[in-house]
This record gives C-alpha cells, structure tokens and sequence, in this order.
C-alpha cells in the first residue's frame, strides 16, 4: 500500500546502495526489450536520475525496487516506440503490457534469482552449455554452431527447448493473462 | 501450441525472435500466429516473459558499475551544492518586453485564482487527504470511506445529483450505504466504479500501472468505457490495466488485503521476510531482518487488532528469535 519513498528514508547513503545492488540487473532488464546495451545502460541512469529528484513526489504502493523495475519497463517501451526500433509492432510493444513478477512482488527477488539459477542448471548440459552462449554471451546462432561444432538447426532445438523447460520451471513467476470473457449476467 | 498444422515449430521460431535470430519471413509468420490467438499470444508472452526472467543474473562485464555510478553522482550532486540558476532562463529574460511579461503575470495570476478557487472554495466540494494518518469519513448518504495513507479523496458536501459521484486517488476501503435510485459512482484514473451498496476496497495509486478493486460484499461494476466493464462479486478482484487498457477478473487470494484498515493479519505458513513486509505497511514500521537466514522461518498466526509491541513479542516468543527496538522501528538479528 501506499508508501512514500521519502517515507523509506532515501538517503544519499540508501540511493548509493541501490545503485550498486540493482544496476546490472535493471541494465539486464532493459536490455531484455531494447537490446543494445549502451542504451539500455543511458535508461537506467535516467531512472535512477529521477528516483533522486522526484524522491518527494514518487509514491509507491509496493517498494522501490519495484518501481525501478516498472520504470525501466516503461521507459524501455517508450524508446522502442519513439525511436521505431521495434521490429514488430505486435511482438515488441503490444504483448509487453505484463507486469513482472519482480513487479507484483519484489519481495522475492532473491528467491527469483536463486530459481532462475537452478532453472537454468537444471536444463540438460549440451542444452545449457547452447542457452548461455546465447542468453548470456550474446552469441550469434551461427557463432555458436561453429564453437561447438554443431548446426544451426540444432542450435535452434536447443534454444527453444531450453525455453520450454524455462517456462515450465518458473511459471510461479510468470503473471498469466486473464482472458476475461464477460460471462455473468 | 497447436503447430502441428503447418508444420512450424512455432517454440524455435519465438527462441529465434527473442535472440534476434528470426529473419523478416519469420517474423511475419510469428505475427501471423500470434495474432491468430489469445491462446498463441499467451504462449508467446509466457515464453518472451522466461526470457526475461532468464537473463537477470547475467554477470555483465561490460557495465562498470562504480564508473557508472561516478556519472550520476558527480551529475547529481554536484549540482546540490552550487545550485546556480539555468543560464539560458538569465540571458532570455531581460529581453522579454514588458508588456508580455505583464500579461504573462495576469495569466499566472489567473491560473492561481482559478486553482485557489476549485480547492477552496468551490462549493459543496470537500477534498480530505490523508498522508501519514488512516482518515476515516461518513458522508451524508452514510456511506463510509477509511482512506489510507498517502491518498486523496473528493466528495461533495451532499449528493444531490441523480448519481453519487466521488474521486479517488490512491487507495480506500469503502463501505456505501445502499440506494438503488442513486447509484454510488467512484471516478479515478480513467475509471469508473459503480455501487448500489457494498462494501470493497480499491487500489488505486498514480504511480501504479494497475487499478484493483477487491469486493468484500454486495457487487461492483468497474467500467473503463461504456463498452468495456466487469461485474464484480464478493471474493472477486477485478484489474484495470492502465497501460492496454484492459480489464480483468480474478478470484482474491491475498486474505489480508484489507489490514491497514482492519488490522486483522492472518498468515498460513507464511515466509518471515514477507509477514515484516505487511506488518511495515499494516503499522507504518520499518522492521528488519538483519540476519538473511531468517527470511525463510515460516510462521502460522493470527493477529487480531494487536499493538505492534504485542506482535513483536509474539514473533520473538513462536520463533525464539533475538528482536531489538531501534529508533523508528525493530532489527530481527538471530537466535
């Protein structure tokens, strides 16, 4: 419920703090939608600007780590769409109207990352070993093929596969769209 | 996924999407399928949100964060400490003539009568805020309203319109004395929720990118436009999402949704770490736990309108745990 951020006493002290503890995964995060980094790393400075200058007015009925996390959500999807970066208008912004599940509770963020972790350990070696190149070291597919010795093809079974056996393993933390039907009355 | 049909593996195809993979075929093909369904749609976004998920522990070695952290800070406070007007705003206004800055200050002064006008005076109108303070109001109709921190309400002194009409910002318990001939209308945000007696709570903060209405009896209907609204009933919550626009209906699972009012925290089972978070809220403390390993104690309790004093001793004696009095709040440190 409704919590002022001043009322958590941001600090100059408490503001260094979050930044050193969220600015990689916020940058992980933006990158996710806008995929270069170095402008993935200017959104996150611009949120964090705000943070501190409008400390006074922000009012946040989670916390503050979750509103980083919708701020940089937002700002994200705004830079798509002003600087038509999409390459689907559909796929990019239409179907990003989700809440996070570090959104909705960002309580469990740690819990999170820990399960993530263990998702991701828990995929079968080669299919690992594929999923991080790619997630992770931001390889082309056909990068990958070449390193490993193995076909485009295969590198595209193993990426979707390692992607449903993700979806499977964190679906607590994905928000499932409700498709409303209006059925009552 | 139904991809039998046309024999695309439809799961390679949003992998491929996600890396930056997909040709601009494919991408038209996964359009194509997306749009075909809510279903397809759904899968897509469950597969683009374990993406997401995925990639939050990347250890990024290309983000210096102490360089970075040198470029807001040396922006950021710097600026505190000699705070120098803009020079741009210096230069320009000696060469404003006077009469445009005579007009400019009518404007001003306008503007400023008009706002005084509207929060002050207009009559019958009367906008209570609470800020740090739960604010509780019987309006004339008899409904009540218990307002939370950090929130704004506006009613006017009497209905006396063939619609009961109040504005909300921020989030309220409401409690609306039934009148079927004068319907209890709550604008807020580009929402409506309609009443002919109930009682419910709704969430509703600026700064949130949903509106939520939990119906505790009777039943609520939450419009975003005359086309679009859900019928509500008790133990329902409905979800406006204000960025799609879209409305949604889900059965209420959080029981204590309603505690900073009631001050009735029910908890089954439930992570240490997460009952400090509502008890934070519900009492407007600041708990902590210093020692991470008991985050994860889990504790079954009821607390029944209880000071803050007694649940603290109550959590010290079920858990056996060391909890120490600060200045504005309590350090849980350990066995």
């Amino acid at each position: 419920m409704a919590k002022n951020i001043s009322n958590n006493n941001l600090d100059k002290h408490l503001f260094e703090q979050l930044f050193h503890e969220h600015f990689v995964h916020l940058c992980n995060f933006a990158q996710s939608f806008v995929y270069d980094l170095d402008e993935a790393k200017e959104i996150v400075q611009v949120v964090f600007t705000n943070l501190w200058l409008k400390k006074e007015e922000i009012t946040t009925e989670k916390s503050i780590k979750s509103y980083l996390y919708t701020s940089v959500r937002n700002r994200c999807l705004n830079f798509i769409r002003d600087h038509k970066k999409f390459r689907s208008q559909l796929l990019d912004l239409d179907t990003a109207g989700f809440d996070m599940a570090y959104e909705v509770d960002p309580s469990g963020i740690s819990e999170l990352e820990n399960k993530v972790e263990m998702a991701i350990d828990s995929l079968p070696e080669k299919c690992a070993e594929v999923f991080k190149l790619s997630r992770f070291e931001e390889m082309k597919y056909k990068e990958i093929g070449e390193k490993l010795n193995i076909s485009i093809k295969t590198v595209e079974a193993q990426i979707s596969k390692a992607l449903k056996h993700l979806r499977e393993e964190l679906k607590e933390y994905i928000i499932i769209f409700i498709l409303f039907i209006l059925k009552m009355f | 996924m139904k991809n039998d049909n046309n024999h695309i593996d439809y799961a390679r195809l949003i992998g491929k999407y996600l890396a930056k993979e997909a040709s601009a075929e494919e991408i038209t093909a996964l359009e194509k399928w997306v749009a075909e369904s809510d279903e397809n749609k759904d899968t897509f976004n469950k597969y683009k949100q374990s993406w997401i998920l995925s990639g939050i522990n990347k250890k990024n070695k290309k983000i210096d964060v102490e360089r970075e952290w040198v470029t807001l800070s040396s922006k950021l406070f710097r600026n505190r400490i000699e705070p120098t007007p803009s020079p741009k705003v210096k230069e320009l206004q000696p060469g404003i003539p006077l009469i445009f800055r005579i007009a400019a200050a009518v404007v001003v002064l306008f503007a400023v009568s008009f706002f005084l006008y509207n929060f002050f005076l207009k009559p019958g109108t009367v906008e209570m805020m609470a800020t740090t303070t739960i604010e509780t109001e019987t309006l004339s109709d008899g409904t009540t309203i218990t307002l939370n921190r950090n929130s704004t309400f506006k009613y006017p002194k009497k209905f006396t319109k063939d619609v009961r009409k109040v504005e909300l910002t921020g989030d309220a318990y409401f409690e609306v004395e039934h009148n079927k001939n004068q319907p209890f209308i709550i604008e807020s945000q580009n929402i409506e929720i309609e009443v002919l007696g109930t009682s419910f709570y709704v969430d509703s903060h600026e700064d949130n990118s949903t509106v939520e209405v939990v119906v505790n009896s009777g039943g609520v209907a939450l419009r975003s436009d005359k086309e679009n609204q859900i019928i509500l009933k008790a133990g329902d919550k409905g979800i406006f999402n204000k960025k799609t626009g879209k409305l949604f209906m889900e059965k209420n699972t959080d029981v204590n949704y309603n505690s900073w009012n009631t001050k009735l925290l029910v908890f089954d089972d439930t992570k240490l770490a997460k009952v400090v978070d509502k008890l934070n809220e519900v009492y407007d403390t600041n708990i902590e736990i210093i020692n991470p390993e008991i985050d994860n104690y889990r504790i079954t309790v009821t607390f029944d309108n209880m000071t803050i004093e007694a649940v603290i001793n109550i959590l010290r004696e079920t858990l056996d745990i060391v909890i120490e009095k600060h200045d504005n709040g309590y350090f849980i440190s350990g066995e």
